[in-house]
C-alpha cells in the first residue's frame, strides 16, 4: 500500500506539491490526474526517492521513503520520458535492472526471458534499444520496472506513445498485476484510461490535493447527471421536474438530460417512466469522468 | 565486489566501447610515433644540419613518448572522465539507474572505477609497446620505463578524480568536458612554472614531472604520494557530490 501524508515539495519558490495525503490500498490502482504542473511527476518521483520532500511524510509498502534504499527494492517505477541506454540491447538491458536489484544469474536470466514473453518484447530482445519506436521503448520501461517483482509500481504516463491495441493490452496488464496483490499509482492525461484501469483517483491542482476517492462518488460528485435517449423523451420534461431530487432538466430531441442529487434513483426512474409511456431506452448514461474533471480544474486543465 | 557495481561497471565498459580503445589507441600512437620520429630524424634532417643535433636514441624516444603522454593522454583522459560523470545527469539516464535500489555513489564509483582502470591500462600497454619498439633504437632498461610509467599512474589518477569531481559538479557535457581541460591545462602550467622550487612537490602533477625526469635520472617512486593524496581527497568529493545532486 502507499500511504502519503502532509507532503510537500518546493523546488526554490516554486511549489511542486503542497501537503498531500492519500491512502491507496494492497492491490488497488489509483489514478494520479491533474493539469499539466498539477505534481502528478513530483508526486511519483518522491514517492520512488528519486526526489527529497520538503516536508512530510510517505510510506510505501510500510517502509517510510526516507529509507531510499529499502523502498527502491519495493517499487517499480515507469517514468514519463522513455530515456534508455541505446547502446544496450533490450535483454541487456532487462539485465542491467535486474543485476541492479542483486537477482542471482539464473533466476535474472529466466525472468528476464518470462517478463519479455509477457510483454511481447522476445521478438526484440537482441534490438539495440536506440533502435526501438516509443512503444517498444515503453514496454522495455515496464520491463524494468517489473524485474525486481515489486509490491508498488508508479507509472509516470504509462500509455503515452503507445497505439490502441497497446493501450488496451497495457491496462488489462496493470489491472492483472493489481488483481495479484501489487498496488498501483499511476498518472495520466488519458481519463476514459483511468476510469478503466482505476478504482480510485486522486486529482492534483495546483500542487495540492483537490480529490481523492472512488470514481463513482467523483462523478457524482461533481457532474450528477444522467443522460437518456429515447425517441420522443423529450414530452416528459415537465413530468420529471421535482422528481428524484432533480435540480435541472434539459430536454432536447430524443434526449433528456438530469441533474439529480440521487442518480441511482434517476436511473431506476427514468427506465421505469420510459417503460410506463412505452417509449424505447437506446441510452441511458452517466456522463464521464471528463465532464466531472472539468468541472473541478477548470477549463485550464482540460485534459 | 557487490553485484550492482559490476553490473554497473559492465554497463559504463559497454557504453565506453569507443572512447577508451580509442584512448589506447592515441597512446599507443604517441609511443610509435615518439620512437619513428627518432629513428627517422637523421633521414629526415638535411645533410648539413645532421651535425648540429646530437645523436638521439631509445631515452629519447621514451621521454618523448611520456611528454606526450602527459600533454594530450591525460588531457583525453581528463574529457572522458568528466564528460561521462555529466552525460549521465545531461541525458536523464541517472533517473533510470537510480529508480533501482542502488547507492547513488555506487553509479560514479562505477564510473571512476572504469574511467581509471581503461586509462592505467592503456598506459601500460602503451608503455610496453613503446618500449619494445624502441629497441629499435638501442637497449633501454624496461625497469627504468616501469617506474616512469608507475609515476605518471599517480597523475592520471589525480586527473580522473579532479576530471570525476568537475563531472559531477555539471549538467551539461561540454561545460564538464571543457572545464576538466581548462583544469589539466592550468594545472601543467602551474606544475612547470614551480618547476625547481619546492612548491612544486606540493602541486598535483609533481608525479608527472617526475615520471619525465625518471626517464634519464635515478627517481624515488614517492613522488607519487602528493598526487596520490590529492586523488583520494579529489575521489571523494566527486562521489559525495555526485550522490548529493539534484
Amino acid at each position: 500500500m502507499i500511504e502519503v501524508r502532509n507532503l510537500t515539495k518546493y523546488y526554490g519558490s516554486i511549489r511542486g506539491v503542497e501537503d498531500l495525503s492519500l491512502k491507496v490500498p494492497k492491490g488497488a490502482v489509483c489514478g494520479l490526474i491533474g493539469p499539466n504542473g498539477a505534481g502528478k511527476t513530483t508526486t511519483l518521483k518522491l514517492l520512488c526517492c528519486l526526489l527529497k520532500p520538503t516536508s512530510g511524510e510517505a510510506w510505501v509498502a510500510g517502509v517510510s521513503i526516507r529509507e531510499e534504499l529499502k523502498v527502491k527494492k519495493l517499487i517499480g517505477y515507469l517514468p514519463e520520458s522513455q530515456i534508455l541506454y541505446g547502446f544496450l540491447t533490450v535483454r541487456e538491458h532487462i539485465e542491467l535492472a535486474g543485476r541492479l536489484h542483486k537477482l542471482p544469474r539464473a533466476e535474472l536470466k529466466a525472468k528476464a526471458k518470462a517478463l519479455m514473453e509477457e510483454l511481447k518484447l522476445s521478438q526484440l530482445e537482441d534490438r539495440r534499444c536506440g533502435a526501438l519506436s516509443l512503444g517498444q521503448r515503453r514496454r522495455v520501461g515496464l520491463a524494468l520496472a517489473l524485474i525486481g517483482d515489486p509490491e508498488v509500481l508508479l507509472l509516470d504516463e504509462p500509455t503515452s506513445g503507445l497505439d490502441p491495441a497497446q493501450r488496451a493490452s497495457l491496462l488489462k496488464l496493470i489491472k492483472a498485476m493489481a488483481e495479484e496483490g501489487r498496488t498501483v499509482l499511476l498518472s495520466s492525461h488519458v481519463l476514459h484510461e483511468v476510469s478503466e484501469a482505476c478504482s480510485t483517483i486522486a486529482v492534483l491542482r495546483e500542487g495540492r490535493l483537490a480529490y481523492h476517492g472512488s470514481l463513482e462518488e467523483f462523478r457524482e460528485r461533481y457532474c450528477p447527471i444522467v443522460e437518456v435517449e429515447a425517441p420522443g423523451v423529450e414530452k416528459l420534461e415537465s413530468e420529471v421536474k421535482g422528481m428524484w431530487g432533480a435540480k435541472s432538466v434539459k430536454a432536447e430531441r430524443g434526449k433528456l438530460t438530469v441533474e439529480a442529487s440521487d442518480l441511482d434513483a434517476a436511473r431506476v426512474g427514468l427506465v421505469k417512466l420510459l417503460a410506463a409511456h412505452s417509449l424505447p431506452v437506446r441510452s441511458l448514461r452517466s456522463p464521464g469522468l471528463e465532464e466531472a474533471y472539468l468541472k473541478l480544474v477548470g477549463e485550464e486543465g482540460a485534459a | 565486489m557487490q553485484p550492482e557495481l559490476e553490473a554497473l561497471i559492465w554497463k559504463e565498459l559497454k557504453e565506453r566501447k569507443l572512447a577508451y580503445p580509442s584512448l589506447a589507441a592515441v597512446m599507443l600512437i604517441l609511443g610509435a610515433a615518439s620512437v619513428a620520429v627518432v629513428y627517422a630524424l637523421p633521414e629526415i634532417l638535411p645533410e648539413e644540419l645532421r651535425g648540429m643535433i646530437p645523436e638521439l636514441g631509445a631515452e629519447d624516444a621514451i621521454a618523448d613518448y611520456f611528454e606526450n603522454t602527459a600533454q594530450i593522454a591525460l588531457l583525453l583522459i581528463a574529457v572522458v572522465t568528466s564528460t561521462s560523470m555529466a552525460k549521465e545527469v545531461e541525458k536523464g539516464t541517472l533517473e533510470l539507474l537510480l529508480a533501482h535500489p542502488v547507492r547513488r555513489e555506487l553509479v560514479a564509483l562505477a564510473k571512476l572505477t572504469s574511467s581509471l582502470a581503461a586509462s592505467l591500462g592503456s598506459l601500460a600497454l602503451a608503455s610496453l609497446a613503446t618500449w619494445a619498439y624502441s629497441r629499435i633504437l638501442g637497449p633501454y632498461p624496461l625497469a627504468k620505463v616501469l617506474k616512469a610509467a608507475l609515476l605518471m599512474s599517480a597523475s592520471i589518477a589525480y586527473t580522473c578524480a579532479s576530471s570525476a569531481l568537475l563531472g559531477s559538479l555539471f549538467r551539461a557535457q561540454l561545460s564538464a568536458g571543457a572545464s576538466a581541460a581548462a583544469l589539466h591545462i592550468a594545472s601543467l602550467v602551474a606544475q612547470g612554472l614551480a618547476s625547481g622550487h619546492w612548491v612544486a612537490k606540493l602541486l598535483p602533477h609533481y608525479s608527472t614531472q617526475m615520471a619525465l625526469a625518471a626517464v634519464t635520472k635515478e627517481i624515488s617512486l614517492k613522488a607519487a604520494l602528493t598526487p596520490l593524496a590529492y586523488a583520494t581527497l579529489l575521489a571523494l568529493a566527486a562521489l559525495v557530490t555526485y550522490a548529493r545532486r539534484k
